[in-house]
């Protein structure tokens, strides 16, 4: 049968990239660990591993710019794995660089489906010469084990290491004093199966679930390239106590006809058949086979087979554009927009059974709104993974010791919020290395150890989530800071006598400001924190700075936790409708004349023996002083360690508001972050407080 | 309908007719409950619940320097979609939608109206009387231009 042009088969092209990705991403872990921790046959070997399958599944893709690039990794690391002592900076350094290419090519065949294209002879180059080098001392190279030719030929199954090469013997006699189950697996998969190199590549990764593969006959490039007739055969070393979770895993891929193992019991038997299990015929490909096979434990089952018998770990995951679950969410926003205004329907004409089918729905409007929210969601780690490797690349190049510990990974939030957030945290992680974290000398002159300590933790509380980026550096000077908002005209030198630290960090954010003494590569253009803050704030969060001067700094951002429905207050000014989201009011409150005070001027008020400012949102909205008799509801907000009241109309109750922006016409309209089409059809505007408790 | 052809809705703005594009037009609505907004340039009424979505709505007789008053029985709001954002306008009256050969087309004179021809694609006489043709893109596109100035005059007194 004619091989498909595998590139064309968009389904195994979406499940490669995602597998690459996860592999290169894999390997760059890892290949920062070593540098860390130093060498260490684990992480040699998990790094072998994920160089492997990419090599495997880049050359049965047709990407071999790809493959030759995985395969010289795999060569360097196969002689690092033997020989760790030679890892020096300069190896790692190749290696990272050839794992950064391999991100770029991965890229390349996303946009152009092609890997063709780009130069990448200088990071397949660097690993030769560096392969070469540590070769020199006649390193006996791992890639050995990896079979050399033996031509493809029918076997009988006797003797079972016999077609393996001899150094599989050596393998797999070192795997057997590990106490570790060795023997040959063979798989039969159908001779007319469509591409045999990708379904021998299912097999192998199902294998390395639960195996490590020592060896194959015929040769890892043949199966790669799909020479082979039916039969597969892998040296391997089982993970698990006994072989039959394996056989049955292997038997649910669809085109494996029959698979058997093999034990094999030491050098000089050379394997024998009688405790092998035996050559399982599967009755039909989609039926799973249960366990009435001798010696197979009734558990794990591996998963259902879909109906077309497909692999199914293709099948675990979906990829769906997001735009498609905008689509839905949008849909949902018009549905609970519908249900609010039966509510008020059901409410109006004082309907009992109306009400109750109409909270019914509520509920499950409810549900679904939450099963859409959590198919958005992803786990911060998403977002923090890629900053090991920027934290070290930084150390090096601003010659700085920095360490960084990351914790609340598993913290979830909107998928839009973490793919508009990671800008924002790069600039904010370079600043902290630049500028907050100081020289190991001048860090070991105030008494503090000699590598800087960079936190990121991300953790959530009520509707939002909350990202810190800290250090341990220098701090903030926030005389130096005040001195320059003077001099820059931000703030007049009376004024700013008066100023808490909170709003002295705050014209950091002032777009152009910056302290550094020297523009460096790396941040102090100035340009950056104000970008950051307007990140944040467009996607309705807010941003704060603490510092202590010379104890280090901590950027704090708040996001919600969903963008799309919010709970919230409504009320009225001068009649029109306005929303205030409930997470930001800490408590309504009815005021009197007496609570009343006044400071130079300002109406001020009296609240749990504070003084807040008082906001009267008529004259701020329509210019006209509220006229309304006492007492005057007040929401009170927060805003950080800031408290205002607001003082109000009408309060109207809590409802679940959808939040539709105001659109690019309306870009310019300053204290509201959107609008809300109420239940009876009318649109009320929602509060940015931001904007209104400064 | 020719190549060199276009047509445009007809709207009566006061004693005037203006044109704007027919495939800017989106749709035509009777009066909606407008929701004014708070602080933001005179001529911008507030926005509307377009069927699920929120649009904005201006006055135009008043963004084109003209005296407001379009809340006659024929009144009505134009929405138009210009480089996908969406707009209503309020207008007198929408009486007719026309085809113009280009050739009917003039220059605009630098003032019509309150409007300077930038704001313009041409005029055109039609039945003896004169068709203002809206460039709506610029129309629509200068209102941050506007608020800035409307903020630096109210800081000037």
């Amino acid at each position: 049968m004619e091989e498909v042009p595998l590139v064309q088969n968009e389904e195994y092209l979406q499940a490669f990239l995602e597998e690459s990705q996860e592999n290169v991403q894999t390997m760059g872990d890892l290949c920062l660990r070593l540098e860390q921790q130093g060498p260490s046959d684990d992480l040699f070997a998990a790094m072998f591993r994920a160089a492997h399958t990419l090599k495997g599944m880049s050359a049965s893709m047709g990407f071999t710019r790809m493959a030759t690039l995985t395969h010289r990794l795999e060569d360097l690391l196969g002689v690092l794995r033997s020989h760790p002592s030679k890892l020096t900076a300069a190896v790692t350094d190749a290696l990272f660089e050839g794992i950064d290419h391999l991100s770029v090519l991965l890229n390349q065949i996303i946009s152009t489906h092609s890997d063709e294209g780009t130069a990448d002879e200088e990071p397949i180059a660097q690993l030769t010469v560096w392969h070469a080098r540590l070769t020199e001392a006649n390193a006996n190279s791992l890639e050995s084990t990896h079979v050399a030719a033996t031509s493809p030929h029918q076997t009988s199954g006797r003797g079972v290491l016999e077609d393996f090469p001899e150094e599989s013997m050596t393998v797999a006699m070192a795997a057997q004093a590990e106490g570790l189950l060795v023997g040959v697996l063979t798989v039969c998969i159908h001779p007319s199966c469509p591409m045999k190199a990708v379904r021998a590549l299912l097999v192998l990764r199902e294998l390395e679930q639960m195996a490590d593969c020592l060896g194959c006959v015929p040769s890892a490039n043949d199966i790669q390239e799909g020479k082979y007739d039916s039969e597969l055969r892998w040296l391997v070393a089982l993970t698990g106590q006994d072989e039959a979770p394996v056989l049955r895993a292997i038997e649910n891929i669809s085109e494996v006809t029959a698979v058997r193992f093999d034990v094999w019991d030491g050098e000089a038997s050379g394997g024998k058949n009688d405790t092998g299990s035996p050559l399982l015929e599967k009755v039909e490909k989609t039926a799973p086979v249960e366990a009435d096979h001798p010696g197979i434990p009734p558990k794990r089952q591996s998963g259902p087979v879909s109906a077309d018998g497909e692999s199914v770990r293709l099948e675990r995951t979906i990829r769906v554009p997001v735009e498609r679950m905008d689509v839905l969410l949008n849909l949902l926003s018009e549905f609970v927009i519908a249900r609010t205004s039966m509510e008020t329907l059901a409410l109006a004409r004082d309907d009992a059974e109306l009400t109750e089918r109409v909270s019914q729905l509520t509920r499950i409007s409810g549900d679904i709104q939450s099963g859409l929210m959590s198919l958005r969601m992803v786990p911060v780690d998403t977002l923090f993974q890629r900053f090991p490797r920027l934290v070290r690349d930084l150390s090096k190049s601003l010659k700085k010791d920095i360490r960084l510990e990351l914790s609340g990974g598993d913290t979830e939030l909107d998928r839009t919020v973490i793919d508009e957030m990671g800008e924002a945290l790069v600039h904010l992680i370079r600043n902290a290395a630049d500028h907050g974290i100081e020289s190991a000398e001048q860090r070991l002159a105030k008494g503090k150890s000699a590598h800087g300590t960079m936190r990121l933790v991300a953790y959530s509380s009520g509707q939002n989530v909350y990202l810190e980026v800290s250090d341990d550096g220098a701090g903030i000077n926030a005389e130096t800071v005040l001195a320059k908002g003077v001099e820059r005209g931000l703030v007049d030198a009376e004024t700013a006598k008066t100023w808490k630290p909170g709003q002295i960090y705050g014209l950091l954010f002032a777009s152009g400001f910056s302290t550094a003494a020297q523009v460096t590569d790396i941040s102090g253009r100035g340009v950056g924190l104000d970008a950051v803050k307007a990140k944040v704030e467009s996607l309705s969060g807010r941003i704060s700075i603490d510092s202590e001067l010379g104890r280090g700094t901590t950027f704090r951002i708040q996001l919600p936790l969903t963008l799309a429905v919010l709970p919230a207050l409504l009320f009225t000014v001068q009649k029109d409708q306005f929303a205030v989201p409930l997470g930001s009011v800490d408590e309504v409150i009815y005021v009197e004349k007496s609570d009343l005070d006044s400071i130079r001027g300002e109406r001020m008020l009296k609240y749990r023996e504070k003084v807040l400012p008082l906001v009267d949102l008529s004259f701020e909205f329509y210019g006209e002083r509220t006229s309304q008799a006492f007492p005057w509801p007040v929401l009170i907000c927060r805003e950080g360690n800031r408290a205002v009241g607001l003082i109000v109309e009408n309060l109207m109750g809590e409802q679940e508001i959808v939040n539709k922006p105001l659109g690019s016409y309306l870009k310019h309209v300053e204290g509201f972050s959107g609008a809300t089409i109420l239940g009876d059809g009318s649109m009320g505007l929602i509060l940015d407080l931001h904007q209104w408790a400064v | 309908m020719g190549i060199r052809e276009q047509q445009y809705v007809v709207m009566a703005v006061g004693v005037e007719r203006y044109g704007a594009p027919v495939e800017q037009v989106l749709s035509i609505e009777k009066r909606l409950e407008v929701t004014r907004v708070p602080k933001t340039l005179p001529f911008i009424k507030g926005i509307m619940n377009l069927r699920g979505a929120v649009v904005p709505v201006i006055d135009l007789a008043e963004r084109i320097g003209l005296t407001s008053g379009a809340s006659g029985e024929d009144s009505r709001i134009v929405v138009v979609d210009v480089d996908s954002m969406l707009v209503g306008m309020t207008v007198d009256a929408v009486t007719d939608v026309v085809t113009l050969d280009e050739s009917m087309v003039e220059p605009a004179p630098s003032i019509v109206g309150g409007l300077r021809a930038e704001y313009l694609k041409g005029v055109a006489k039609l039945d003896d009387r004169l068709l203002i043709l809206l460039n709506l893109s610029r129309l629509l596109s200068d209102v941050e231009e506007r608020q800035l100035r409307a903020v630096e005059k109210s800081l000037q007194g």
